[in-house]
C-alpha cells in the first residue's frame, strides 16, 4: 500500500486506515470478529487506528485494546475526548488508557468540534485543549489533533487559536457538494503541514455500491489516509483490495462519480451537516460566529 | 454600484461585470445599432473591461466595439485576442485589431483559446507569438500580456511556470465546476501568483439559462476571480446581469447544492465544445 507523510509528525502512515467505531456489538460485531478485523488490518499493512471514547460507551476501545495489548508497538492508536474541560477530559484520558491496556496515546483529539459553541468550551479557560497540552508535556500523549465534522470553517478558526498537528475531518464525495472541507479547509491544512485523516469516505454506508470509486476519491485529495469503518473481515478486504490497487482518477471518472452520488446529497442522508444528528431534515445552517471573535 | 476588485498586479481595481464582446455581432442577431447601446449602456452602469478577439466574426465583434471605443477610449479597458501562434501572423492580427478599435493601442493583448500543450508550445516557439507580444509591448501598442484557457488547467500552470502573464481568461461557469476545473486546479496557483484572472462561459454559450442564469452568474461572481465577463446580444440579457452584479451576494453552499443538481445533467460533452473532442461536432470529453 502506498503510504504519506502524516503532517509534521515525522511518521509516513499507509493510505488506509481503520476505523473503530463500529468493530462492537451494535454494529453486528462480536469480540471475535473484532480482533479478526484488527488482526487482519495489521496483517494488510495498516497502522493507523481510529478510536474514542465515546464508542459503544467504551467497547471499541476495549476491542482494540485486545489486541494492542500485544501488537502496540505495531499500532499506531488516535483516540478523542468528548468532554469539554479539562479535568472532564483528564479524566475520559485515564479510561480510554485503561481500555486500550496502554500507557500512551500515539494521538489524542477533540471529538466533533463542529461548532463555534463547543470550540469556545474546549480552548477557553479550564478547557480540555488544556489537558491535552498537559498530557502532551507528559508524555502521555505524543501528538494532539482536532475533529469536525460540519463546519470547515470553524475548523479554521480552530487552526488559529491553536496550531492541531492533526485533523480529522469528513471528506467524501458526498460531503465535495457542501461545507467542503476539500475546497474551503485543505488548502490551509497543506500550508501549515496540519497532518490530514479522512473520514466518512462511504458517507454511513451511502456510498457502499460504489465504493471503490468513492474510496479512490479521497485517496486523491490531499489528504494522509482515510479511515474506514468496518463491521466485517470482508469489509475490510474489499477496502484493502481498492487501497492496494488504488491509481489516481481520470476527471472522466470522477464526473461519472459525482454524476452517481449528487442526487444523495441531502441532510437525511448526511446527517454529520444537517440541522439535527438524529432526526435530520436540513442542512446545519452555518454559524456567524462566536463571543471570542 | 458594483462592488470591484483588484485587477492582479496592474494597478487597476475594475467592477465585478465585465462585457464579453462575441455576441454583438449580426451571426447572433445584434445589429449595429444595438451592439453600440449595449456598450453604452454598460459603460453608463460602470462596466469598464470589454474583451474581444481579432477572431470573432471575421472582426465585426472587434469594429463594433471600435464604434464606440473611437469617441470613449479612454473610459474602456480593451483586451482582444491574437489567433494565429506565428509572430508574424499574429503581429498582422494585432494591426487588423487596432484599426478595427479606432485605437493606437490595447490594454491587453491575448493568446487565444491555449487548449494544449502542443499549441502552448507553438506560441512559446522561436519566432512564435510571444516573441510578437513582447516587441509590441515595447512598442506601447500593448500593455498587458494575457492568456486564455478553456479546456485544460495543467496547460495554463505550465505557461504560468514559463512566463509571469499579467492576467488569464478561463472557462469558469458552473458546469466546469466539474470536469477539468480551472477553480480547483489553476485559481489557486494565479492567486499565489498575483495574477489577474478573469472569468467565462457563465452560460456555458447559452445552455445554462432561464431560472439557472441568475445563480450560474452568483455562483462565477463568488469564485476568487478579479472579474467575470458575459456575452450578450440584448439590452435585456445585459440588464438581467447587471441587476445580479449590483446586487450581489455570493450563493450559500445550500443554493449552490440546488444550482449543482440543476446543471449536472447539462454537464456533457456536447453541451460544453470547449472541454470536448471537437468543437463543431463534440461527443467525448478532450482526454487530457
Amino acid at each position: 500500500m502506498q503510504t504519506r507523510p502524516f503532517g509534521k509528525t515525522g511518521e509516513n502512515l499507509p493510505i488506509l486506515s481503520l476505523g473503530c467505531r463500529r468493530i462492537v456489538d451494535e454494529e453486528g460485531c462480536d469480540e471475535a470478529q473484532a480482533v479478526a478485523i484488527i488482526e487482519r488490518a495489521l496483517e494488510g499493512g495498516i497502522r493507523y487506528f481510529d478510536v474514542a471514547w465515546s464508542y459503544a460507551d467504551g467497547q471499541a476501545e476495549e476491542r482494540l485494546g485486545l489486541v494492542s495489548r500485544e501488537r502496540r508497538d505495531a499500532m499506531w492508536i488516535a483516540s478523542k475526548v468528548i468532554a469539554g474541560d479539562r479535568d472532564g477530559a483528564l479524566r475520559q484520558l485515564e479510561e480510554s488508557l485503561s481500555r486500550l491496556h496502554t500507557d500512551h496515546l500515539d494521538e489524542w483529539r477533540l471529538h466533533n468540534v463542529s461548532t463555534y459553541e463547543r470550540l469556545d468550551v474546549v480552548t477557553g479557560k479550564g478547557g480540555a485543549l488544556e489537558a491535552l497540552i498537559e498530557a502532551r508535556e507528559q508524555g502521555i500523549v505524543r501528538h494532539i489533533g482536532i475533529t469536525n465534522h460540519s463546519d470547515p470553517q470553524v475548523q479554521i478558526e480552530a487552526m488559529r487559536r491553536y496550531p492541531f498537528e492533526t485533523a480529522l475531518v469528513t471528506l467524501s464525495a458526498l460531503d465535495h457538494f457542501i461545507y467542503s472541507f476539500a475546497d474551503e479547509f485543505l488548502p490551509l491544512a497543506r500550508e501549515q503541514r496540519v497532518g490530514i485523516i479522512a473520514m466518512k469516505a462511504l458517507g454511513y454506508k451511502m456510498l457502499a455500491h460504489c465504493a471503490e470509486n468513492a474510496l479512490r476519491y479521497v485517496f486523491d485529495l490531499p489528504v494522509c489516509t482515510v479511515a474506514v469503518g468496518c463491521s466485517s473481515v470482508d469489509e475490510l478486504e474489499m477496502d484493502l483490495a481498492i487501497a492496494e490497487a488504488c491509481r489516481p482518477m481520470t476527471d472522466i471518472e470522477r464526473l461519472d462519480l459525482y454524476r452517481q452520488v449528487l442526487p444523495l446529497v441531502s441532510p437525511e442522508n448526511m446527517p454529520w451537516k444537517a440541522d439535527d444528528f438524529d432526526n435530520p431534515r436540513d442542512w446545519l445552517a452555518r454559524d456567524s460566529g462566536s463571543v471570542e471573535r | 454600484m458594483m462592488k470591484t476588485r483588484p485587477f492582479g498586479q496592474t494597478g487597476e481595481r475594475f467592477p465585478i461585470l465585465s462585457l464579453g464582446c462575441q455576441r454583438l455581432v449580426d451571426d447572433h442577431d445584434c445589429s449595429e445599432e444595438q451592439a453600440v447601446a449595449i456598450l453604452e449602456t454598460a459603460l453608463a452602469r460602470g462596466i469598464r473591461y470589454f474583451d474581444t478577439a481579432w477572431l470573432y466574426s471575421a472582426g465585426q465583434s472587434e469594429q463594433r466595439v471600435g464604434l464606440v471605443a473611437k469617441s470613449r477610449r479612454k473610459e474602456m479597458w480593451i483586451a482582444t485576442k491574437l489567433w494565429d501562434p506565428d509572430g508574424a501572423t499574429a503581429r498582422r492580427q494585432l494591426e487588423e485589431s487596432l484599426t478595427r478599435l479606432q485605437t493606437g493601442h490595447v490594454d491587453e493583448w491575448r493568446m487565444h483559446d491555449v487548449h494544449s500543450h502542443e499549441r502552448l508550445e507553438a506560441m512559446f516557439a522561436k519566432g512564435g507569438a510571444l516573441e510578437a507580444m513582447l516587441q509590441a509591448r515595447d512598442e506601447g501598442l500593448v500593455r498587458n500580456i494575457s492568456i486564455s484557457g478553456h479546456a485544460n488547467p495543467q496547460v495554463l500552470i505550465e505557461a504560468l511556470r514559463r512566463f509571469s502573464f499579467d492576467s488569464t481568461l478561463l472557462a469558469l461557469g458552473v458546469m466546469d465546476h466539474f470536469i477539468y476545473s480551472f477553480a480547483d486546479e489553476f485559481l489557486p496557483v494565479a492567486n499565489a501568483k498575483g495574477i489577474a484572472t478573469i472569468g467565462m462561459k457563465v452560460f456555458g454559450l447559452n445552455k445554462v439559462t432561464g431560472p439557472l442564469a441568475k445563480d450560474a452568474l452568483r455562483y462565477t461572481l463568488g469564485l476568487p476571480v478579479s472579474t467575470v465577463i458575459v456575452g450578450c446580444s440584448s439590452m435585456a440579457q445585459l440588464e438581467a446581469d447587471l441587476a445580479v452584479a449590483e446586487t450581489f451576494e455570493p450563493l450559500t453552499d445550500i443554493e449552490r447544492l440546488a444550482l449543482f443538481k440543476a446543471v449536472m445533467p447539462l454537464v456533457k460533452p456536447e453541451n460544453m465544445p470547449w472541454k470536448a473532442n471537437s468543437w463543431s461536432a463534440p461527443n467525448a470529453w478532450r482526454t487530457r
